[in-house]
């Protein structure tokens, strides 16, 4: 598969789309007050982490693999981080009736 | 659109169109094993469990007009700080391109990619293994805890 002439895509190309949606996720997670939204952001930031080690990897050393197997390992930690996240959620909204990040003091000291 | 969406709903929506757009970008760079796993374990489970999980909590913050606290600006300038700094580190470093452009990245098939899982990055393989068990472990402890409890409240009442 051959890109046509004009469109020669270097590694800065995906590197810069990667700190654009780091920050979009960065802004979501500083600004959101819904606990789930805020996961929704730090999916995003997980993503670009994900685009900037695939490139790498692509750019970088074409025939280790390396940057692929930590992309693999970060999804699998970002799944189970999604999972128990997602239940410290449900059991908080048990007992608080809330999923608002202002109103959940419970460790205030 | 996943940060601006008014019901939470509609945003985790928007997060499925844009863990396709990274998919495509893993497909542009020849690494279709991992576009695969993108789609499946992103958009096939991340997103589920959040919508389920939304379900479940039937929040009524998404529908308020007020979704954000008030550190917008702050927030804004955090991120664009980041970004900028982001952008001058990545085009002032200089690193070792190997490969020119994208036409030239090769393929990488699945066999090269599990023979690399699993030789060199076999322990590593392991521990994931054991860490999804823990977390598989403590998200069920964690969400049923309060269910037994509710469950004796109701064997009390019955008596």
């Amino acid at each position: 598969m051959q890109f046509s002439a004009g469109l020669e895509l270097k590694l800065e190309y995906f590197l810069a789309i990667a700190a654009v949606l780091f920050g979009i996720g960065t802004y979501g997670v500083l600004t959101r007050r819904h606990v789930v939204h805020i996961l929704l952001s730090i999916e995003l930031m997980l993503n670009a982490v994900l685009i900037n080690l695939i490139a790498f990897s692509a750019f970088l050393t074409p025939e280790k693999l390396t940057g692929q197997m930590f992309a693999v390992f970060v999804i699998v930690v970002a799944a189970s981080e999604v999972g128990v996240g997602l239940a410290i959620i449900l059991s908080i909204y048990r007992k608080r009736k809330t999923v608002d990040v202002d109103k959940i003091n419970i460790l205030k000291g | 659109m996943v940060i601006t969406a008014k019901h939470i709903l509609h945003s985790s929506f928007y997060l499925i169109a844009s863990l396709l757009c990274v998919a495509m970008f893993f497909i542009m760079l020849r690494a279709e094993y991992l576009a695969a796993v993108q789609i499946l374990v992103y958009i096939g489970s991340i997103v589920v469990l959040i919508i389920f999980a939304l379900m479940l909590t039937r929040t009524k913050v998404g529908d308020e007009t007020n979704i954000s606290n008030n550190q917008k600006i702050f927030a804004a300038f955090t991120a664009m700080i980041l970004f900028v700094c982001l952008t001058i580190v990545f085009f002032n470093i200089n690193l070792e391109v190997k490969v020119e452009s994208i036409s030239k990245v090769s393929i990488v098939s699945v066999k090269q990619f599990a023979e690399v899982l699993f030789s060199a990055y076999t322990l590593p393989f392991e521990i994931a293994s054991l860490l999804l068990l823990a977390a598989l472990v403590g998200s069920v402890v964690l969400a049923m805890k309060e269910k037994t409890e509710e469950n004796n409240d109701n064997k009390k009442f019955t008596k």
